[in-house]
């Protein structure tokens, strides 16, 4: 095994760097700090996203703790431009509100450090390590806007909540640790299982699984979702629900597929069960929602639980499925919440429903981003969601989870109820729907990339899936 | 026809201009496009029907097995003709009905979209394209129908239809791919071949059933039938060319396309034949209860859906041919009289029956369209659908036992007739009923010409019947029953039974025709009991399961940060622990035997602070609590060797009380939140979590390990490091890097304190 050392942190040194940097702009740079401060959080987001998209390091780095595959550079980049997206959504709205300063920059990249850490981490403590510097700073993200208690709440909810999940996910790997005795994430999972360590490996996964499952708010841990997604600043609330969950979710697929067959028998019915329960709770919830991010949370709730579903045939190939609906995911909730972002009004954001009255006759771009996010999540043609939903769906019925396949369609089936109210609302013309927002013209150009993308990844999927099943398969061997 | 179906999509893009520059003149360039695709198709006519095949493909997502693959047959090439046929008759129609409409440019798009999708569903050969063309046409009838998106109805029905549609074809979506796993292909042509595998499969009845869902749902059939007499909500164009013509006939296409792989079991027929004749008897009966004429229409469309539905149900040879001329026949007679019934309300403002009469002299060329195809519809001698009809009496009597399906068409045909004669005869004889404020008069003849012309071809069809059979139905037929066949349709069978069923319905429907008011006002108290029934059911259930959301909601979703707690570790404790008991673990309890007396009283500490932090009633005395239990825990790192993390956590518990003491003065007076029942529950979870973490640390600590690390620092500290005292060797050599890191970690952390003692202090001076 080559050991590539710094080639394979270009990306890390990047981001940690632009946020080290930030924060002394902040404060040392009295005057011009915040004409700089944005540029440099954009270049070194950027830096990170051309570096692992362009250099190949070639093979794992620092003992084999940081994986440097394909695998890992694909979600660097996803990161990356969740975070520049992020950036670019928040640059008006953060101004705007006061809350501009070096310490939400510099924060920013050092969750999206974080992110790149979960995802590309081969070892247990890199992996705890991502999660804690992501987890941190998520919290200080949602409590950007200092006076509004409302994002205080949020975060003091989210600290909680995440702090005893945090909890059992470091004991669940201590106890791996200890049954295993390695702690290196692929050979720990892949080793056999014996009478002696059977029922450590599989409880220090329980463990580890809770930990994940508050991560990706899979129900039953889901419970903290939408109020933090209600409380937190929309842009914050956009890179929390596409960044965080696409994390960890691509350090549970790994985890996945490194996992031994016998242990990972035991872990299927746990998912399946876990999945079902996402599904449908998550989409039957979300008809009672009358606040567009709680029902936008809920949402992504639900989300989840079809991934999870496409989870359970990573051992029949399903992992490209997986790969290509987080990839789409992390574009829709990156939209649908970016929409809500530029539609706020001058002081509040504008969050019941009502308030999204006849939209889209008058900020006919803004809502046809919303509208056309909320028909992909929905899973309609001809958009990216409906490819996503179908390789979820391709992948979980080729493995034999008809069954659960059946459940997804029926409450995909409830979810289109949903997403169509809110387009109903959007395109209703009795309404007024009072001052029209000014956000700058990055913010609306971030948008129509999206929508842009989200229609073509719809017609055109080859090129990402045929991308996503060379990288997957370079990973499971 | 790949190109020509996404061209058709592309082309959508320009109506809005077009309309910009040409005003009302742009259906005729708009109409420019179906009839260059009608043109198109006809000249495959030929070779289609001497029994050969299209197909052309192109790769879109070939590593799914998703091709954009289209397969032109006989039943793909009728239904292709009938829409861009239809289409382009429409497209005419609307540049007049919509004239000066502001938002005729989007219409017109939307129209395009629509067409060009439904003829991507008949032409799609691979199932999942087909699955995405089929909810574009969901997508653009929702768009047509809440054209006039100001109206509160129409944006319900709107609603109503995606929802029922679009829920329809999910189910679709799951059928397909059950479909794809079972015969191991998606494309239909090569399904057709795996009939018996399909339905030997143990999947076969989901699949079925899902499919069924699917074409159900889009073709109106019972239960499902309310959401298209509420899309009559939608401008009369494009009922006439969704809700009539084209787009409910959709699932028929795909009964009729599919049934060689799924017909043929008992299943089918008693699904498939039952709900058929259900929706037709139904959409017959509820149709003579309008006055509203598009209503009428709107239900008898129902009745005819579910007819051609019962027809493949029976899914015989005469049976199948039945199906496809009636289909036709239809779409020709329903169209015109649609197109009609638009006329009237555009030129008189109103569509109800009661107030139409006597405006032949008005507006003779409606009339005439009018007349021919009502006169069609009910079935009369020289008119196409006559011969639909004696053909669909000659499959029925063949079925047994042939006394139910006969009666239920023979009813059916009385209520057709009755239809015909409302909508068709009815508004242009007798004398008029009304004086209307400005006087009827002709429409504009681009919009009298295309019902008169699809009336008359109702009629035309009918005289001259065997060249349509020979090109048309024939290889439809054919492609429906996957067998060679050759239809010859004819006016005069001779006298038979048949002939005698028909006139007995024709007879009986004139004199119902006659008493209708006086049947309607009889019928008058079971109108809401049975117009209501399945659409009350549908609303029910949206409510049904939007109270158990909220129940949820409010249950779970309190907002309480103590409740989400409590179910997060209840969970965890049940998950974990569930799979522990399964398990049955080695918790090696044996090997704590030589517990020290030190040890012992360690523990002791522990858990008295541990009872004091919880019992006490003031804060200082908790925090003071909680460090004497960060001071006993890094006492037992110390005891078990391990001096770097000792030291750490005692800096780092000094500091934290610290910081816990300061952030006390901030908060408001200590109360208590919860009663004694909420606390002997938490007590209890608390207890429970407790103990399987304690377990776990057992389990974690059976597995035997040879301790590698305290032997190795014995032998290597001297020989590596040149130190005696071990203790400093792992502090500052073999843990050089991580004691610096312990080292910084506390530095910032007393950095905080003193930022915050600043704060604090500034805060002070500031009050």
């Amino acid at each position: 095994m080559m050991d590539s050392g710094w080639l394979v942190i270009l990306p890390h040194i990047s981001l940690a760097a632009g946020g080290i940097l930030i924060f002394c702009a902040g404060a040392f740079m009295r005057r011009r700090a915040s004409d700089i401060i944005p540029v440099l959080a954009f270049a070194s987001a950027a830096c990170a996203g051309v570096s692992s998209a362009w250099i190949d390091p070639g093979g794992p780095g620092f003992l084999g703790m940081l994986d440097s595959g394909g695998f890992s550079r694909f979600f660097a980049v996803i990161f990356s431009l969740i975070t520049l997206m992020t950036l670019v959504f928040s640059h008006h709205y953060a101004r705007d509100r006061g809350f501009a300063g070096d310490e939400f920059y510099g924060v920013l990249l050092f969750a999206a450090l974080g992110m790149i850490l979960v995802a590309g981490a081969s070892h247990w403590l890199i992996f705890f390590l991502g999660l804690e510097l992501l987890s941190l700073s998520l919290y200080v993200l949602i409590a950007a806007r200092k006076n509004d208690p409302a994002s205080n709440e949020a975060a003091l909810k989210y600290f909680v909540m995440g702090s005893v999940a945090g909890g059992f996910l470091t004991f669940g790997i201590a106890v791996l640790y200890a049954v295993t005795g390695r702690m290196d994430i692929s050979a720990g999972l892949g080793s056999t299982m014996t009478a002696d360590n059977r029922a450590g490996l599989l409880l220090g996964l329980s463990l580890v699984m809770v930990g994940i499952g508050f991560k990706i708010s899979l129900v039953p841990f889901h419970l903290w979702t939408p109020d933090v997604y209600q409380g937190a600043p929309a842009p914050v609330t956009a890179f929390l629900s596409t960044g965080s969950k696409v994390a960890v979710f691509a350090a549970l697929l790994r985890f996945s597929l490194c996992s031994h067959e016998a242990v990972w028998a035991y872990m299927a019915p746990l998912f399946w069960g876990l999945a079902a329960l996402t599904m449908i709770v998550g989409n039957v919830t979300a008809l009672a929602q009358t606040h567009l991010k709680r029902l936008l949370a809920y949402s992504s709730i639900a989300q989840m639980g079809y991934v999870l579903m496409a989870l359970l045939a990573v051992k029949h190939g399903g992992a490209s499925a997986v790969v290509f609906y987080l990839a789409v995911y992390a574009l829709m909730d990156l939209g649908a919440f970016g929409a809500v972002a530029v539609l706020s009004g001058e002081d509040r954001e504008r969050d019941d429903l009502e308030d999204y009255r006849g939209m889209g006759y008058v900020h006919p771009w803004r809502a046809g981003l919303l509208a056309v996010c909320l028909f992909s999540l929905a899973g309609l043609p001809p958009t990216a969601g409906f490819i996503g939903k179908f390789v979820l769906f391709h992948a979980a019925i080729q493995a034999g989870y008809v069954a659960l396949a059946l459940v997804g369609i029926l409450a995909a089936i409830v979810s289109v109820y949903y997403y169509l109210r809110v387009m109903g609302i959007l395109y209703m013309r009795t309404g007024e729907c009072g001052i029209v927002p000014r956000t700058g013209i990055l913010g609306d150009g971030a948008g129509m990339m999206i929508l842009a993308l989200l229609l073509l990844l719809g017609i055109v999927p080859s090129p990402l899936l045929t991308a996503i099943s060379n990288i997957v398969s370079s990973l499971s061997h | 026809m790949v190109w020509i179906v996404l061209l058709s999509f592309v082309s959508a893009f320009f109506p809005p201009w077009l309309c910009r520059v040409l005003h009302s003149r742009t259906g005729w360039i708009v109409a420019l496009l179906p009839a260059a695709i009608t043109a198109y198709f006809a000249r495959f006519i030929e070779e289609i029907s001497s029994g050969g095949t299209v197909v052309e493909s192109m790769g879109w997502v070939p590593c799914l097995g998703i091709e954009l693959s289209f397969h032109l047959d006989g039943l793909s090439l009728l239904f292709a003709l009938l829409i861009s046929g239809i289409g382009t008759l429409v497209v005419i129609y609307s540049g007049s009905y919509l004239a000066g409409h502001y938002q005729l440019g989007r219409f017109y798009s939307t129209l395009l979209i629509f067409m060009a999708s439904m003829l991507g569903t008949v032409l799609a050969d691979n199932v999942i394209t087909l699955f995405v063309f089929w909810e574009l046409t969901s997508f653009s009838s929702y768009l047509l129908i809440g054209f006039n998106s100001d109206q509160k109805p129409a944006r319900e029905a709107a609603l109503q239809a995606l929802l029922v549609t679009g829920a329809g074809g999910l189910a679709l979506l799951a059928g397909f791919l059950l479909l794809g796993q079972a015969a191991g292909t998606l494309e239909i042509s090569a399904l057709l071949a795996k009939g018996d595998a399909v339905r030997s499969h143990p999947f076969y009845v989901p699949i079925l059933l899902l499919i069924l869902a699917g074409a159900m749902t889009k073709s109106a059939q019972f239960p499902f039938h309310f959401w298209l007499p509420n899309a009559m909500q939608a401008p009369t164009p494009v009922s006439t060319y969704l809700h009539s013509a084209t787009m409910v006939k959709a699932g028929v296409y795909l009964l009729a396309r599919l049934s060689p792989v799924l017909a043929g079991t008992a299943i089918w027929e008693n699904v498939v034949t039952p709900v058929g004749m259900i929706t037709m008897l139904t959409g017959a009966f509820l149709s003579l209860l309008q006055t509203d004429l598009k209503l009428v229409l709107a239900y008898s469309t129902v009745s005819a859906l579910g007819g051609m539905t019962m027809m493949l149900g029976v899914g015989s040879q005469p049976a199948a041919e039945a199906a496809v001329m009636f289909l036709v026949a239809h779409a020709l007679y329903k169209g015109a009289l649609f197109l009609v019934v638009g006329i009237l309300d555009h030129e008189t403002g109103t569509r109800q029956s009661g107030r139409l009469g006597g405006l032949f002299r008005a507006m003779p060329a409606t009339g005439l369209a009018g007349i021919l195809a009502g006169f069609s519809m009910a079935g009369f001698m020289p008119s196409f659908n006559f011969i639909a009809k004696e053909q669909t009496y000659a499959a029925i009597l063949e079925t047994t036992p042939a006394v139910f399906l006969t009666a239920a068409f023979f009813v059916a045909g009385t209520c057709y007739v009755v239809v015909g004669g409302i909508t068709g005869f009815q508004p242009f004889t007798g004398r008029p009923r009304e004086r209307f404020l400005k006087p009827p008069h002709e429409a504009p003849p681009s919009m009298w010409v295309c019902p008169l012309i699809m009336a008359a071809a109702g009629v035309l069809v009918g005289v001259f019947p065997s060249p349509a059979g020979k090109y048309m139905l024939s290889s439809a037929v054919g492609a429906v029953l996957q067998a060679p066949s050759e239809v010859q349709p004819a006016l005069w069978h001779g006298p038979d039974v048949k002939l005698f069923l028909s006139t007995a319905a024709m007879l009986a429907g004139i004199c119902l025709y006659l008493a209708r008011a006086k049947f309607r006002r009889s019928m008058e108290p079971l109108t809401p009991l049975l117009s209501k029934g399945p659409e009350h059911l549908y609303s029910l259930s949206l409510a049904w399961l939007d109270t158990i959301a909220c129940a949820q909601t409010r249950v779970l979703q309190s907002g309480r940060l103590n409740l989400y707690l409590l179910i997060t570790i209840v969970t965890t404790t049940g998950l974990v622990g569930a799979s522990m008991l399964e398990h049955e673990p080695i918790l090696g309890l044996e090997r704590w035997s030589d517990l020290h007396i030190y040890e012992a009283i360690l523990a002791v500490v522990l858990l008295t602070s541990t009872v004091v932090i919880v019992r006490s009633r003031s804060r200082l005395a908790a925090v003071a609590a909680l460090g004497v239990v960060g001071y006993a825990v890094a006492l037992l790192f110390l005891l078990f060797s391990a001096p770097d993390l000792a030291m750490t956590q005692f800096c780092i518990e000094t500091l934290s009380v610290v910081l816990l003491v300061m952030v006390l003065y901030r908060l408001p007076r200590y109360r208590d939140y919860s009663s004694g029942k909420e606390r002997f529950r938490d007590a209890v979870v608390a207890t429970l979590a407790g103990g399987l973490i304690t377990a776990l640390v057992l389990v974690a600590t059976a597995v035997t390990r040879e301790a590698r690390l305290t032997p190795f620092f014995t032998e290597h500290s001297l020989l590596l490091a040149k130190g005696r005292n071990i203790v400093n060797v792992i502090l500052v050599d073999f843990r050089g890097l991580d004691t610096l890191g312990e080292i910084t970690v506390l530095a910032v952390a007393a950095l905080g304190v003193y930022s915050l003692l600043k704060l604090n202090t500034g805060k002070k001076s500031g009050d």
